[in-house]
């Protein structure tokens, strides 16, 4: 019979563990570790997602001078922000969406409790964050006050429906 | 006053049996090493146990078990470890099972976190081909706590996960697979 506990070298090979083992590992991490962990491969992503272990109190984007995006878990909090970095092949924009995509895929959510779109939100492409918005749940939806109108308007107007419309001043209701 | 004892979540020992006379059977490991250990500590595994049980229903004399899967280092450390917890109530180790929140008793804790991670995953393997539930927790949760704190790229590192995290690059392509 071949042996089935005999390292050959003094590494954890994590994926050689027996399957129920693997996720009992996953299951003891602390969320922090969970999501950490979730970043390692395709395989880890998909492992979290599964297990249901990661939960979420509220997902907000803030969309003003910079893209923010914060997440309340049960021990933790996270702050991604996203801004023009030359340093970097993606947009800020992109940069957001893959981070929400792979938060909302964990989290086995589609749901956004708030997107705040505020000042200066339009140095972002607001087509594109119309877009990916649109094909994901908002419940709240935040309009601050705004330099331009047609910047409003094409809030109000864009894809994205929002369970809950709050905003802050309409600037065509002078 | 007396202090207050903090033992909520801490298993219990159970209560200490009469003493009966200790039963020492040969235990071969697959590299062909013979150990010696005590048939309770060995009940511990829930896979040795049926075989003792076979051995005991047609009352044949067990001189010898032969475990072909371990190799004699790692055996070594199971026995060990069975040894320390042969009193254990087994109820411990199940209502554990599905718990987020292993406590580690400080014995296990010392014993496990100074192995080697190559020992600790052949130990894991061990006793999961063995079915000891309270080994499996304790190593679980000792590998968990070894995570603790590290970024991706320290456990991509840490668990010898091969392939990096392949960044979008061009695109906004999403990860599900």
């Amino acid at each position: 019979m071949v042996d089935v506990t005999q390292t050959k070298n003094g590494r954890f090979r994590f994926r050689c563990l027996p399957t129920k083992d693997q996720m009992e590992v996953i299951k003891l991490m602390e969320s922090k570790d969970q999501f950490a962990f979730s970043y390692c491969s395709k395989l880890c992503k998909k492992d979290i997602s599964n297990l249901k272990v990661v939960s979420m109190n509220s997902l907000k984007v803030n969309i003003e001078s910079s893209i923010s995006l914060e997440c309340a878990f049960n021990d933790h909090y996270i702050f991604l922000e996203f801004d023009f970095d030359a340093s970097k092949a993606e947009t800020p924009e992109k940069r957001l969406f893959y981070q929400l995509k792979h938060l909302l895929y964990i989290l086995n959510t589609s749901k956004i409790d708030i997107l705040r779109f505020s000042i200066s939100c339009n140095n972002f492409n607001l087509d594109l964050i119309f877009k990916f918005f649109g094909t994901n749940r908002v419940k709240t939806l935040i309009v601050k006050p705004l330099v331009e109108n047609q910047i409003y308007v094409s809030i109000l107007n864009s894809p994205i429906h929002s369970e809950r419309l709050m905003l802050e001043k309409n600037p065509l209701q002078r | 006053m007396a202090p207050k004892k903090n033992s909520a979540k801490r298993p219990q020992p159970s209560t200490p049996k009469p003493s009966a006379p200790a039963r020492i059977v040969k235990v071969q490991s697959s590299d062909g090493h013979i150990l010696q250990a005590d048939v309770r500590a060995l009940l511990l595994s829930s896979t040795l146990a049926a075989t003792i049980k076979g051995y005991d229903d047609e009352n044949k004399p067990l001189e010898k078990l032969e475990v072909n899967n371990v190799v004699g280092f790692t055996l070594k450390l199971v026995l060990e470890w069975c040894e320390k917890h042969k009193e254990d109530d087994p109820a411990i180790a199940q209502a554990e099972k599905d718990k987020k929140n292993i406590f580690i008793p400080s014995w296990d804790r010392h014993f496990l976190t100074k192995l080697p991670m190559g020992n600790l995953f052949d130990l894991i393997t061990a006793a999961y081909h063995l079915d000891i539930t309270g080994l499996i927790n304790y190593g679980c949760k000792t590998v968990a706590n070894s995570a603790k704190g590290k970024s991706t790229e320290e456990m991509r590192e840490l668990f010898g996960i091969p392939e990096p995290w392949e960044q979008p690059s061009t695109s906004t392509a999403t990860w599900d697979d």
